[in-house]
């Protein structure tokens, strides 16, 4: 036991796995991007899920992260037996003071924080959970993922560009809400987050989806707009018609022999059929085209019905994490640099760049 | 205007060296005083390049390899003037001139054209990220050079004096180290804030990460005897090419989506 206690605390062994993990580091560098295929996926999960799913079956590209874990372990147990050891050197009773100096405090300091930073990694590598690509329309909600009781309301996207079209702004107004109420609102953005125990949610891109099918009724100077949702059939007017939809083909084109059928399922190019009625009363009915919107207008009681389009409504692509780490990664990475700073500015000629007796 | 005052620089670097590489012995009192004029006149031209940069594209200039070639060899020239007032030591600088003068050269021939920096960009974590990893990276450079001149002299210098270069060689990593880490803690709250991770498994952060343990073990080698002197002044150099590998190695030579 004591010849083990010793071989960890010897420093040459942590000069040592610093070069051998370097190298192995070094490996895993140039693997990284040489074999996208089998690492690429590695930051789209939790560390450890992803090691032993995809890294196990993918061992040729990802052998140096196993070892990288290894050669770790070995220095971890390499730092904390230092430190105690330190420890109990400088805090042994009747030792002289001189024992306990600035630099031996900050050094273990330094090797605590890191120790804590490395637990950190470890509770986010195993815990948690990453999601992407959630989609909320604007005006709606959708939970939090392993929360029961959070969810997500987009009140409001505001996106703009610039005359090249770069990206000027992609601002979300997102609510976060806990039993109807809410408990947090923010203007989510690139680099700005919304935090909340332990959750995080970003907005990654924007987009829009078609939600109803718009019609224009018009005549007698005035007009009313009209829309019918797209997975519903049919819709009365305020000024008492009834549009009722014969046909829908989504992505209309025509086949060799010129029949008509849908190219997808997604609303490229809508063809319609539409029927009105007023009452009961069928009155007229006809076919309107997107890309000809003007050409096939329906015409009854003096009145004129065109399809200009589609409405279409907004949404903010969003992932949510939650990493319960990252707050120990915090805490052990501020005592670490505040205590390597502290090294830097303790007095004494050697704290300076240069010993300064030496050069006269 | 820019690349007026860039060459400038450069034409000063370079003849302040050449009266430097004159003079090695220090004799030479008159020559050594122009050369150290020449110098400073080329930091401030140097400055300015930086500052007219600055102002051209409302960010620090760390975007592209064209600003950063400016920042790296600017921090370096601020790190000799340092050594130079406060310590007047200068020997170092006939290896670190040479890394500036190279990189400004690098730098005018590359594309100096000004881009809108990416949204996900435009933030001060990145900012200060990417200026302590330079500063990092500018002392790393001057404590090989150290470890060059404690090589050099081994056989012929005084114990003083290898003892001057061996404390610079320690002093410089533990500062560029401190610099090194705090700029590895910005990247990864500022990518914490960016898109929900603080560490990428890509190449440019593996190559960081390879650097940081690299210059723990350096450092390390204080509390060995055997290490010290000769071995550790080998390591100081080893890490300057490590250095370069992470900065300029992974992007030329790697596909990375750190995209530098
Ligand atoms: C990743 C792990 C480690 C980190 C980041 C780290 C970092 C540091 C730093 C920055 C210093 C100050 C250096 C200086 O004053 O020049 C230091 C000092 C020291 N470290 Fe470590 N270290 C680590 C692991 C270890 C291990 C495994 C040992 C075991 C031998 C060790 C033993 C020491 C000792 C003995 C000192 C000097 C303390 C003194 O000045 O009295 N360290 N460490």
């Amino acid at each position: 036991m004591k010849s083990i206690w010793k071989f960890f605390t010897s420093a040459r062994l942590a000069v040592v796995l610093s070069l051998l993990i370097t190298i192995d580091v070094l490996t895993g560098t140039i693997l990284l991007s040489s074999s996208p295929k089998a690492l690429g996926t590695i930051d789209l999960e939790i560390f450890f899920y992803w090691l032993f799913g995809t890294g196990l079956n993918n061992l040729t590209a990802s052998w140096w992260i196993f070892l990288l874990l290894a050669l770790l372990v070995l220095f971890v147990v390499n730092t904390i037996v230092c430190t105690v050891d330190s420890i109990v050197f400088m805090f042994r009773p009747r030792r002289d003071a001189a024992r306990i100096k600035p630099r031996r405090i900050l050094s273990q300091a330094i090797h605590l924080g890191f120790i804590i930073g490395l637990l950190g990694h470890l509770v986010s590598s195993a815990s948690g959970f990453r999601t992407m690509d959630n989609r909320l329309f604007e005006g709606s909600s959708i939970p939090i993922p392993q929360s029961s009781e959070l969810s997500l309301r987009l009140n409001k996207l505001d996106v703009a560009f610039t005359k090249n079209g770069d990206m000027l702004r992609m601002d979300a107004y997102l609510s976060l809400i806990r039993d109807k109420r809410v408990v947090k609102d923010k203007v989510v953005r690139l680099n700005e987050p919304l935090l909340y125990q332990g959750n995080a949610v970003y907005i990654t891109h924007h987009g829009e989806a078609p939600e109803s099918m718009k019609f224009e009724l018009s005549g007698n100077g005035t007009q009313e707009i009209i829309k019918i949702k797209l997975h519903e059939r049919s819709v009365t007017t305020n000024w008492g018609y009834t549009l009722k939809l014969e046909n829908l083909i989504p992505d209309f084109a025509r086949d060799s022999k010129g029949k008509a059928y849908s190219a997808s399922k997604q609303f490229r190019n809508p063809a319609l059929e539409v029927k009105v009625y007023k009452g009961e009363k069928f009155l007229v009915s006809g076919w309107f085209l997107l890309k000809y919107p003007n050409k096939t207008p329906l015409a009854f009681d003096g009145l004129k019905l065109v399809f200009p389009g589609l409405a279409y409504r907004p949404y903010a692509v969003l992932t949510i994490n939650k990493d319960p780490g990252t707050v120990i990664i915090l805490s052990g990475a501020l005592i670490f640099i505040i205590s390597l700073i502290g090294l830097l500015f303790i007095k004494g000629e050697e704290m300076e760049l240069v010993k300064r007796q030496t050069l006269k | 205007m820019t690349e007026i005052f860039l060459w400038l620089s450069i034409a000063f670097y370079g003849a302040g060296f050449i009266c430097h590489v004159l003079d090695q012995n220090g004799s030479r009192h008159t020559l050594q005083r122009v050369s150290t004029y020449m110098l400073i006149l080329a930091l401030i031209f140097h400055t300015i390049v930086l500052a007219l940069r600055v102002m051209e594209t409302g960010h620090a200039p760390i975007a592209g390899r064209f600003e950063t070639l400016l920042f790296f060899s600017w921090s370096i020239a601020v790190l000799n003037t340092i050594l130079l007032f406060r310590y007047r030591l200068r020997t170092t600088d006939t290896l670190t001139i040479p890394v500036i003068f190279l990189a400004l050269l690098l730098a005018a021939f590359s594309d100096s054209g000004v881009y809108r920096l990416p949204l996900a960009l435009k933030t001060w974590w990145f900012e200060i990220h990417v200026v302590t990893s330079f500063f990092a990276y500018a002392l790393f450079t001057l404590a090989a050079a150290a470890g060059a001149f404690y090589l050099l002299k081994e056989k012929t210098g005084t114990g003083t004096e290898l003892g001057i270069y061996q404390n610079i060689t320690y002093r410089s990593i533990l500062w560029g180290f401190t610099f090194f880490s705090s700029s590895m803690l910005l990247g990864a709250i500022w990518g914490y804030l960016a898109w929900g991770s603080y560490w990428l498994w890509e190449s440019k952060s593996a190559a960081s990460l390879l650097l940081w343990f690299y210059y723990v073990g350096v450092l390390h080698t204080r509390m060995l005897k055997r290490w010290r002197g000769k071995t550790v002044s080998v390591m100081a150099i080893v890490g300057f090419a490590l250095v370069m590998f992470t900065y300029l190695g992974v992007s030329i030579f790697l596909k990375s989506t750190h995209g530098m």
